[in-house]
This record gives C-alpha cells, sequence and structure tokens, in this order.
C-alpha cells in the first residue's frame, strides 16, 4: 500500500538536513508553523492542473526548490527534471517551448502528401520533452514578452497544446513557474493569466541563521538531491485522489464562498460584479465616492480594484484540501485555521489594493499580501462571528421554512453588503 | 443537503446576535490628507473635532505621518496637536509645527525639535515654527527650542515656556502666562488685555504697544518705543529702555533701570519710573 504522505514528509526533512531548502517557518496552520514556500509547493505537487508561482528576488531558491521537488514526485534525476525546464527570454518560440514540425517526414518515401486523390496524411509534429511531460516549470515566466505569455494562458485553461493543427493533450499535470520582481528585462503578466495561476508563494532570501546552515553545505544540489526520497508513478498518481478524499465542512465552503462575494460584490457595478469593472471605473479611480459601504474598514469590496472569478473558489477548496492532507489537519476542527493560512497566497497576486490604505503602515506600500491576508482574516471572521443569523434567516427562506416575505422584512435590516446585494435580490426574486 | 443544513453545520449552533455594520463611530480616516479633503476652506476647532478620531492614540497616529502643505492643512494639523494633547493621559511629544496648540484647552503640548546645534535654539531659525499656542485657552504648551512669530497671540488661559520667540509674540493676549527663556523679538505683548508674559532675556521694539492691562517683565533690555501709546497694565524692565520709551501713554506703567532719549514723549497719562529714583 503506497503511503505517499509519509513519504513526504521524509521529503521534507530531508530537505531541511540536507540544507536544500532552509526557509523560515512563515505560515502557520493551527498552531503549528512551516515555511509557505515549501508547504505550498508540496500541495501544488499534491494537486494536478493548477498552477504555483514562486515570486521573489534572485537566489531565493525558487527554481532550485521547484526542480528538488520535481526530481523526487516524478522520480527522475535532479539534472533531468532541470532539462525539462524552459526558461523566459525574448528569443524564446513556440517550436522550442512545445514542438516543431518533424522535418524527416518529407526526407523519406511514401510522401507524406499520399496518392493523388487520397487525403493527406496528418503531419507529424516533435512535441518537446517540455510538452510531454507531466511536471511543468515555466522558469522567469515574467520574462517572457506579453504576445509570448499567451501560450501558457491558452495551455493552462485548455489543457491541451496545438501546433500546426496538431494537438497535445497535457493530461493532469504539475504546474509551476517562477518570477522576479520587476527588472528591466522583465514584462508585466497580464491579468488573465494572473487568474490562471491557482497560488503565489513569496521566496524570500535565506536570514541569518539560514545562511550560516547553507555554509555548511559542501557538495553540489544536483548530488544532494540523489539523497533524497522519491516518490514511486503510482504514489505520485494516487496523491490527487487523497487530497480529494478530504471533506470540507460548512463552515470552510461558506467562508470560502463569503469570502469571494465579499471581494466581489459592488453595489455599483453591473449586476453588483466587480469583475465587470473596465479601467476608468474602479475603486482606486473614484467609483466609491459617496458610496456608504467607502471607508468602512470592516467591508472589503472598496479596498481592491479586481473581484474574484470562481476560479478562485477553485484554487481554495483544492489548496485547503492538499494542506490539511500534508499537515494532518484534515479534521474539520482543522480545516477552517487552513483554508484561514491558504487563502491569502490563493488571492493576493489577482487583486490589486487600495494605494492609498496599502501605503500607510504597517503595509508601507510594499505589505501587499500582509493587507490582503488582513481583508481576508476580516472577512472569514465576520462571516463566522457576525452572519450567523442572516445566513440562517436566508437559509430558511430558500429552504421554504418561512417566507420569503418574511426573510425580506428581516435581512432589510441588514447593512450587510452580502445580505443587501444577494440575500436580498434573490427573495424579491422568489416573491 | 439543504442550504439550512450547510449553515447549521457552518455555525454549529453558536450563531451571535446580529449586529449591522458600524456606522459612524467617528470618521474611519485613510490618513491626515483624507482629513484634510473632507473639511471646507477655513475649518473650525468643532469641525476638525467631529471628524477626528476619538482617542488620543489615533490622532496622535494621524500626526506623525501628516505632512501639512499649506496655511489650511497647518491649521487643521494645529487643531489636531490641541485634540491629541487633551485627550492623551500623558504629554503629547511632537516635532514642532506651524499652528502646534492651535485653541488648546488642556493636557500639556511638549514641541521638541531635536537638539539644536551648537546647543543654542538661536541659532537654529530653520527649525522655529510660527503661530504656536495661538488662541489657546488652557493647558501647557512647553516649546523645547526657539519659536517663530506670533508665539501664543491671542491666548486666553493656560501657559507656554519657549527657549526664545520671534516678533508678535503674545499678541493681544488676554489671559494666562508665558515664560521665554531667552531673548524675545519685536513687537511683544501688543495689544494685550491681560495676562502675564516673562522674558528673561531682551525684548525688541515696540513692546506693550497699545496694551490695556495685564503685565510684561523683561529681564534685558528692551527696544525703543517701549508701551507705545499703552492705556493700563505694567511693563517692568531689569536693563534698560531704548528710545521714545512710553511715547504718547494713556496709562499704565513702565519701570526700567534706565530709559533712551525722548521717553514719555507727549505721553498723556500713566507713568515711567525709573528704578534708581525709586
Amino acid at each position: 500500500m503506497p503511503d505517499p504522505l509519509r513519504k513526504i514528509e521524509d521529503l521534507a526533512c530531508a530537505l531541511q538536513e540536507l540544507r536544500l531548502h532552509v526557509g523560515a517557518a512563515d505560515l502557520q496552520v493551527a498552531g503549528r508553523k512551516v515555511n509557505a514556500q515549501l508547504y505550498l509547493s508540496l500541495a501544488n505537487a499534491c494537486l494536478r492542473n493548477r498552477a504555483a508561482l514562486l515570486y521573489g528576488g534572485m537566489g531565493a531558491n525558487k527554481t532550485t526548490l521547484v526542480n528538488l521537488l520535481g526530481s523526487a514526485f516524478t522520480g527522475l534525476s535532479f539534472d533531468e527534471v532541470e532539462n525539462l525546464m524552459i526558461t523566459g527570454h525574448p528569443e524564446q518560440t513556440e517550436e522550442k517551448i512545445v514542438g516543431f514540425i518533424d522535418p524527416r517526414q518529407w526526407s523519406c518515401l511514401p510522401h507524406p502528401s499520399g496518392s493523388p486523390g487520397k487525403e493527406p496524411s496528418p503531419v507529424q509534429v516533435l512535441w518537446t520533452p517540455w510538452a510531454r511531460s507531466r511536471w511543468k516549470v515555466i522558469n522567469e515566466i515574467n520574462r517572457f514578452p506579453s504576445g509570448k505569455q499567451n501560450l501558457f494562458l491558452e495551455l493552462l485553461q485548455k489543457r491541451k497544446i496545438g501546433y500546426a493543427g496538431e494537438t497535445l493533450e497535457l493530461g493532469d499535470t504539475c504546474y509551476f513557474a517562477t518570477m522576479n520582481p520587476d527588472f528591466s528585462a522583465t514584462y508585466p503578466l497580464d491579468e488573465a493569466l494572473l487568474d490562471r495561476i491557482s497560488i503565489s508563494v513569496p521566496a524570500a532570501q535565506p536570514d541569518f541563521l539560514a545562511g550560516l546552515a547553507l555554509a555548511e553545505r559542501e557538495r553540489e544540489v544536483s548530488e544532494l538531491a540523489e539523497a533524497l526520497p522519491k516518490l514511486t508513478a503510482e504514489e505520485f498518481r494516487a496523491l490527487p485522489g487523497l487530497v480529494a478524499g478530504v471533506r470540507l465542512d460548512g463552515q470552510v465552503e461558506l467562508s470560502i464562498i463569503s469570502l469571494l462575494r465579499d471581494f466581489t460584490l459592488c453595489e455599483r457595478a453591473p449586476s453588483f460584479d466587480k469583475t465587470q469593472l473596465t479601467g476608468g471605473s474602479k475603486p482606486s479611480r473614484g467609483l466609491c465616492a459617496g458610496c456608504h459601504y467607502f471607508n468602512n474598514p470592516e467591508v472589503c469590496c472598496w479596498q481592491v480594484d479586481e473581484g474574484l472569478s470562481d476560479r478562485v473558489r477553485q484554487d481554495l477548496r483544492s489548496y485547503t484540501r492538499a494542506v490539511a492532507l500534508l499537515l494532518g489537519l484534515d479534521g474539520s476542527d482543522g480545516l477552517i485555521e487552513v483554508m484561514r493560512a491558504v487563502a491569502p497566497y490563493v488571492i493576493w497576486h489577482r487583486v490589486s489594493p487600495d494605494r492609498t490604505m496599502l501605503e500607510r503602515p504597517p503595509y508601507y506600500g510594499a505589505g501587499r499580501l500582509q493587507y490582503v491576508r488582513d481583508l481576508v482574516e476580516k472577512s472569514i471572521n465576520r462571516t463566522l462571528n457576525e452572519r450567523g443569523e442572516m445566513n440562517i434567516i436566508f437559509a430558511r427562506a430558500v429552504d421554504g421554512e418561512i417566507s420569503p416575505k418574511e426573510a425580506l422584512e428581516e435581512l432589510s435590516k441588514s447593512d450587510d453588503p452580502i445580505a443587501r446585494l444577494d440575500y436580498v435580490k434573490a427573495l424579491e426574486r422568489m416573491v | 443537503m439543504k442550504l439550512k443544513g450547510l449553515m447549521e453545520e457552518a455555525y454549529r449552533g453558536r450563531v451571535r446576535e446580529k449586529k449591522r455594520l458600524e456606522e459612524r463611530r467617528g470618521e474611519f480616516l485613510l490618513g491626515f490628507e483624507d482629513l484634510a479633503a473632507r473639511l471646507k476652506e477655513r475649518p473650525k476647532r468643532e469641525e476638525v473635532e467631529l471628524l477626528a478620531p476619538q482617542d488620543g492614540e489615533s490622532i496622535r497616529e494621524l500626526l506623525i505621518f501628516a505632512s501639512p502643505r499649506d496655511k489650511r492643512e497647518g491649521t487643521i494639523w494645529g487643531y489636531l496637536t490641541s485634540l491629541a494633547a487633551e485627550r492623551l493621559p500623558s504629554p503629547l511629544v511632537i516635532p514642532p509645527r506651524n499652528y502646534a496648540g492651535l485653541e488648546l484647552g488642556g493636557g500639556t503640548l511638549i514641541l521638541d525639535g531635536g537638539t539644536p546645534p551648537s546647543g543654542g535654539a538661536e541659532k537654529a531659525p530653520w527649525r522655529r515654527a510660527h503661530h504656536l499656542g495661538e488662541r489657546m485657552s488652557g493647558g501647557r504648551l512647553v516649546v523645547l527650542g526657539g519659536a517663530g512669530d506670533y508665539l501664543g497671540q491671542e491666548m486666553r488661559g493656560g501657559g507656554i515656556l519657549a527657549l526664545s520667540c520671534g516678533d508678535y509674540a503674545f499678541r493681544k493676549m488676554a489671559g494666562g502666562w508665558g515664560v521665554v527663556r531667552g531673548a524675545a523679538g519685536n513687537y511683544l505683548a501688543v495689544g494685550n488685555s491681560g495676562g502675564r508674559v516673562v522674558v528673561k532675556g531682551g525684548a525688541g521694539a515696540r513692546s506693550g504697544w497699545l496694551m490695556r492691562s495685564g503685565r510684561i517683565r523683561i529681564g534685558g533690555d528692551a527696544g525703543e518705543y517701549l508701551g507705545l501709546m499703552m492705556r493700563g497694565g505694567e511693563i517692568l524692565v531689569g536693563g534698560g529702555a531704548g528710545a521714545r520709551a512710553g511715547w504718547r501713554m494713556k496709562g499704565g506703567l513702565i519701570e526700567a533701570g534706565d530709559y533712551g532719549p525722548e521717553a514719555g514723549a507727549e505721553r498723556v497719562g500713566g507713568r515711567l519710573l525709573r528704578r534708581e529714583d525709586l
């Protein structure tokens, strides 16, 4: 019976012992502290068709960590995994990344176009190892020019690659990307591509003690990587099933939906949906001036420009399950804490916080993740502590225990954006 | 599962009393600029008080990160210093800026500009803030360094202590007290109708001009036109007074160690006393 979880635990310990990953324990989940960069990458490795972005300065162990995990999860050597990776630069072409037409098909008989009057045989494409791999690493994704980034957009969206009329089904794949902050040779990432990145994890430079620990490392990374425990193909395949086996309880499901609505609802947007807003009409461009929610610190809507798509809901559910599985917190009490810890990493790269708020202490314009973490905290706390009565009233009305009119009367007294813009509108349709 | 089932699982029977979103528990402010943007062109203290946070600590935070750009924002900042000083249990210590302690009614405000170069506040005019303690009615204002012009203008109560001051200090003062440990500029205590002012060093020209009541004590020398056209009150000068002391004075008392030329010229009333004659 494969036990991949035990092996993953051993892998995390081995990475630390071999000085291959020495990140600080910066992710607190229900009293346990772990390293976000490592554990969220491990969570991504347990999932399929989700993309994790490691974001940080040069030498922060982003690419090496992903390749080490790739070696451990796929059973390949470190060098082989490194060779699979593609790295961004302006001269990268689709042919180099995904594949090219096999020229040999025209140099041997019979001719591929076949005999006159017959259907031509399909063009043969030589897919690159990267395209065929189930562990795809896109190194320095923001060094790809904007036009070439669209290739990944299509790939992450359709889970297949098309070239010269041929299509390659990618199957269940683990996607990782790394990215530096804005430099002179980087290009901004498109919002649509950012939305398809499921989770984004900051990678920090080693601190003092970590630096000392790294100084003790004498052998090359590729040599040390051989000592890491490796999952068998069967164990690797079993991981998504184990993650899917973690059941999310009502508390987590409700908190996730409420979190999405807190970020997305806007009284002034079409259909109260902030994702419908265009460039000129955003909270940061004065959309909220005079709105009675504006400047209310308990409300999230005016504090970020963008709404959240349904992909965020899917990602939140997946990563909550995966991290809960990795940390052994798949019991109902720990799940909400896992969700609380994971949610900021799923959201922060997808939204632009209000500049005025972000520039104030303790954020100083740079603490974007912390700012989103505080918003997430507010939303979850509000859902669990303040929204109980309105949620029960709405649920009873939907289930037919009380009349929608009666529920409307009760909920019309509430100022909560979800009650006013979601529940009341739904009940009005039911009356 | 029905929706109610999901909710019951989520709340597990722990539904708190409903709470509406907090509304208007003091204005939520994004910062000093946000507060300034919400006030009209010439804001009054009451208007600032209405929008400012309730607790002194929050006001102090606003003050520290504020950068007033013009006179209007300077007065708003000044009102905030007074509100914070009144509400904090301990003295409010902040760097000096124009209008600090504007309409201060209580508490203690300490303006600390850091150590002046060469140990003398007089050598650091760039640190001087103007209009300090203007229209104050109570409390204490301590300036750890030199004050600029209009120190304690129109004050009605409270006390001010400064190392030195510029022109027009304690102008139109009606009550309270002011102590300047060094020298004062020109036009000290012009048009006073009450209050007590002590300058341990010298004072410039026209001190006590149009004074009606109150008391001024100058430890060093006073400039020309001391007590010009004064109608009441007392001016005591430890050193000598300049030319034309008590010119056209109608009442009150001037006492000095010595007088310059034309002392008491065109005097209608009041008394000029030379200390050695007493």
